[in-house]
């Protein structure tokens, strides 16, 4: 039996009611995406609407291999240093205006900036300049040889006149106004937190489509995970993003529904802040880990593996040689005495001051809360304080990412297929948010960038897996399984397995 | 014997069930008469070795060459290493053609060179073509020539059980390299041979799918249409289902109870399209393959080989991803197998270092929640 909030129920009426439009596709996601700009894009709401609206130079196709998108063709340096990418002149913004060599340039200089504190920096990282050869090519110069310069050519273009003040900032107007070059545009924000897309008459694809098979795309924010697929069954919706692991079954006993397996890189984590005591103290971070039962965390949410380091069990990256730290309450006990805490009645102390810690989670994190909750208890039983802060977007950017004022986050990571997890564990990484700073670690994620074939990297990241495992800046938890679901109305479906948009122009609605 | 016939008689396509093909498969007789079913798993192997066998648990079916579940249990493994041999061999050709393009400054390990050679020789006589047929015919037989291979490249449909324990005795490689068949873990295939359990070709046809209902529904669609194989599948849910309800409305208590407890609907649907999958990839039509495997699958627990998620299923994924450039998405449906059949590992190494090549020269993307 679901059990809906009023809020909830009332939202459902509303739904309910404006339902069942048969030429558009209305998809939920949990939190509708506060801005639309691919320069500060931080979580995967923002990346599938990006998808919708803006292009890169090149995407890829379904076999995943990078080909041209604004791109028409590419020539590469023999040296391998340089490349000139000749633009398409039939793509312009949806204002109708051309896209040209001087898009390309702004775009690539505004993720470099540092002004800028673009999220996408490091897609931007292998190129040292870039320059316009004439409107419709551009030439880049590379860091170092580049072999496939179009693999990393994938970063959204953006129109450089919608950006008239430098540098470029999150508050632009573009946020709730951006113009792409996308098969669809924003029609607008709405009042009640949903967003509206249109075709755009403009889109000219590479594939020599000038149209899209589904008019009008919706964006509902159902902030309670637990009604989106009685949604999708009512049919007031016709696309899950993301499934609840615990709906599977409902949703794949119902002919109405397919399941659309797309994205398996994402593993959940209570991450600690290093720069703060008593975290920074391995044998504190192992002793909170060690009391943990991880499976029975995990089982009330749904079907998932649990994980002993930053990648998924599927990974080839993943180490299979290192053993996960036991559920041992006993040896938590010893760690935390050996880091000289005493056990009263009252809990662990060491100083007079007890071990009390702040568990912060963001609102809109799938069953987060029922996680958080469960933590604390576990911890609590075992003489560890706990308070938990639920956290909205703007609240959780700011006193998280911002001012790194908080002990543990529990959040989740999503990777696309590279799973390149050397921005959130080198020391220099811009989404190292623990503040993890083990030289071996670098040298190890260093090596696996620099590696010229597919065993050294394998290689050094199954290291990097069991050194960061050792250093424990995380209690690393579980990947779940992910899954979209879409009404079979929708027809010729194909999910990206990361940007699951990107072929929607083919999508049909019956 | 009760064997897996879902073939209709009936010879005009129409979109309505046709219940006495259907009638005629051993689901229905499971249902219909318990009293058969109970004698049947009395005489031919045991409930243990039955029971088995329907968990998909082949490697813990007991008996001889002459227990039919054990039989069985040995063509599904002639089918699901067959399958594998597909995605690793798919995979390992590709790793080699790439191995310049996207590291031109690390020359091919000799493993790379000489295992991709000895595929390239198998594909041209003919191994991944017909894959079931050639890895029964092979699988006892065939003396191979990987022995005298300067490395340790084990092909199931080759390597008999002496060979692969003159293999397995001696040091091969260099372990930190691991990126083929580890011949120290000996195939669940030459396993069953060990024991005695070969299969025989007069039990592959029957044991290892449900026909697919052409008789009721028209033929699989013959291209590679993922839209049309969709409407396809649709169709055949539409005729199981209906055909289930009946089969329901006519059963006994203990009939019902079977029905129920053993999944029986949700495993001949599965079986079904697992078989549509395994013929569209046989037939070069991979994308179609992959959704028909997709259908295939009980989405709620997909981590685990089940009655509904057998070991052919998860291979079957894994070869279609990756014949359609999915490589990553491989890597889920392997790891799958990794526990129960260890000699998997080496395909999964081998399928590992494609994914990983092919991200050489990527940026990693990564995002919060």
């Amino acid at each position: 039996m679901i059990r809906l909030s009023a809020r909830s129920a009332m939202s459902l009426t509303l739904l309910l009611v404006g339902s069942a439009h048969a030429s558009a596709l209305r998809y939920a996601e949990d939190q509708a995406p506060a801005i639309i700009n691919p320069l500060f894009t931080t979580s995967m709401a923002e990346t599938r609407v990006s998808e919708l609206l803006f292009q890169s130079l090149y995407a890829d196709d379904h076999t995943l291999a990078s080909v041209p998108q604004l791109a028409e063709s590419g020539e590469l340096s023999t040296d391998r240093l340089h490349m000139t990418v000749r633009l398409r002149d039939d793509v312009t913004w949806q204002d109708g205006t051309a896209l040209t060599a001087k898009d390309v340039v702004f775009t690539v200089k505004a993720m470099k900036d540092p002004a800028t504190a673009s999220t996408e920096a490091g897609r931007a990282a292998f190129i040292s300049d870039v320059r316009e050869v004439g409107d419709r090519a551009v030439q880049f110069d590379f860091v170092r040889p580049e072999l496939r310069p179009e693999d990393k050519l994938t970063f959204k273009i953006l129109p450089a006149a919608s950006f008239p003040t430098s540098p470029v900032k999150r508050t632009d107007p573009f946020r709730t106004s951006p113009i792409g070059s996308g098969p669809w545009s924003l029609v607008k924000f709405n009042d009640d937190s949903s967003v509206s897309f249109a075709a755009n008459p403009a889109y000219h694809g590479a594939d020599g489509r000038d149209d899209v098979g589904i008019a009008q795309i919706t964006l509902k924010e159902i902030a309670d995970k637990n009604y989106q697929a009685k949604l999708l069954l009512y049919e007031s919706i016709d696309a899950l993003v993301r499934v609840l692991p615990r709906d599977l079954a409902m949703l794949e006993s119902n002919r109405k529904v397919e399941l659309y397996p797309y994205q398996t890189n994402s593993w959940w984590y209570a991450g600690f802040n290093l720069d703060r005591a008593p975290f920074n103290d391995l044998k504190v971070r192992q002793a909170l880990t060690e009391m943990l039962d991880i499976p029975a965390m995990l089982a009330p949410i749904g079907t998932g593996d649990t994980i002993t380091g930053p990648y998924v069990p599927s990974s080839p990256f993943y180490n299979h040689d290192t053993a996960a730290y036991p559920h041992d309450p006993d040896a938590a006990a010893a760690l935390l005495t050996a880091a000289g805490y005493t056990r009263d009645a009252g809990g662990w102390t060491k100083g007079g001051r007890k071990l009390a810690i702040t568990v912060s989670a963001h609102r809109a994190l799938e069953s987060g809360q029922e996680v958080t909750i469960n933590l604390q208890s576990q911890l609590q039983a075992q003489g560890v304080e706990v308070d938990v802060d639920f956290l909205d977007e703007a609240q959780w950017r700011q006193q998280v990412w911002k001012d790194r004022n908080y002990d543990v986050v529990l959040s989740q990571w999503t990777f696309d297929r590279n799973e390149d997890i050397r921005e959130q564990f080198h020391s220099t990484g811009t989404r190292n948010l623990a503040d993890l700073k083990d030289p071996e670690v670098d040298r190890l994620l260093d090596a696996a960038r620099d590696a010229g074939d597919p065993v050294s990297r394998k290689s050094a990241l199954r290291q990097a897996h069991q050194r960061i495992h050792d250093d424990a800046p995380m209690v690393f938890l579980w990947t779940l399984d992910s899954y979209a679901a879409l009404s079979t109305h929708v027809r010729q479906v194909t999910v990206h397995p990361f940007t699951f948009f990107t072929w929607a122009p083919e999508w049909q609605m019956q | 014997m009760i064997v897996f016939l879902l073939a209709a008689c009936t010879p005009e396509p129409t979109a309505q069930p046709a219940p006495e093909a259907l009638d005629a498969s051993w689901i229905a007789t499971v249902v219909r008469e318990p009293a058969k079913f109970t004698s049947t798993l009395a005489d031919n192997g045991g409930r243990d070795a039955w029971t088995a066998l329907h968990r998909n648990d082949w490697l813990a079916v007991p008996g001889g060459v002459e227990s039919v579940p054990a039989r069985r249990a040995s063509a599904e493994l002639a089918v699901f290493e067959g399958l594998l041999w597909a995605a690793q061999s798919t995979a390992l050709l590709t790793l080699a053609d790439g191995w310049h393009a996207h590291s031109p400054d690390a020359p091919e390990p000799r493993w790379l060179l000489a295992s991709a050679q000895r595929v390239a020789e198998l594909r041209r006589d003919g191994v991944s073509a017909d894959r079931w047929r050639t890895a029964a015919a092979m699988a006892g037989t065939a003396t191979g020539t990987a022995g005298s291979k300067p490395f340790a490249f084990d092909l199931p449909p080759t390597t008999s059980v002496a060979e692969l324990r003159a293999l397995s005795a001696r040091p091969l490689q260099d372990p930190s390299l691991g990126s083929f068949w580890d011949p120290t873990r000996p195939l669940a295939l030459q396993r069953a041979y060990a024991t005695g359990a070969a299969p025989r070709a007069a039990d592959l046809p029957d044991t290892l799918f449900g026909a697919v209902p052409e008789a009721a529904l028209g033929a699989a669609p013959a291209s590679d249409d993922v839209e049309a194989c969709r409407v396809y599948a649709q169709a055949i849910d539409a005729h199981l289902d209906a055909w289930g309800v009946r089969l329901e409305e006519g059963a006994s208590n203990d009939g019902r109870a079977l029905l129920t407890q053993l999944q029986l609907i949700a495993v001949g649907r599965s079986r079904t399209l697992s078989s549509l999958a395994v013929d569209a990839l046989d037939h070069q039509r991979p994308a179609c393959g992959l959704f028909y495997a997709e259908q295939a699958l009980d989405h709620a627990s997909s981590r685990a080989i089940s009655p509904v998620n057998s070991p052919t299923l998860f291979a079957v994924l894994a070869a279609a991803n990756v014949a359609t450039g999915h490589v990553r998405e491989a890597l889920d449906a392997l790891t799958a197998l990794r526990e129960p059949f260890p000699e998997a590992i080496g395909v999964i190494e081998t399928v590992g270092d494609l994914a990983v090549q092919q991200g050489l020269d990527r940026s990693g993307i990564s995002r919060e929640n």
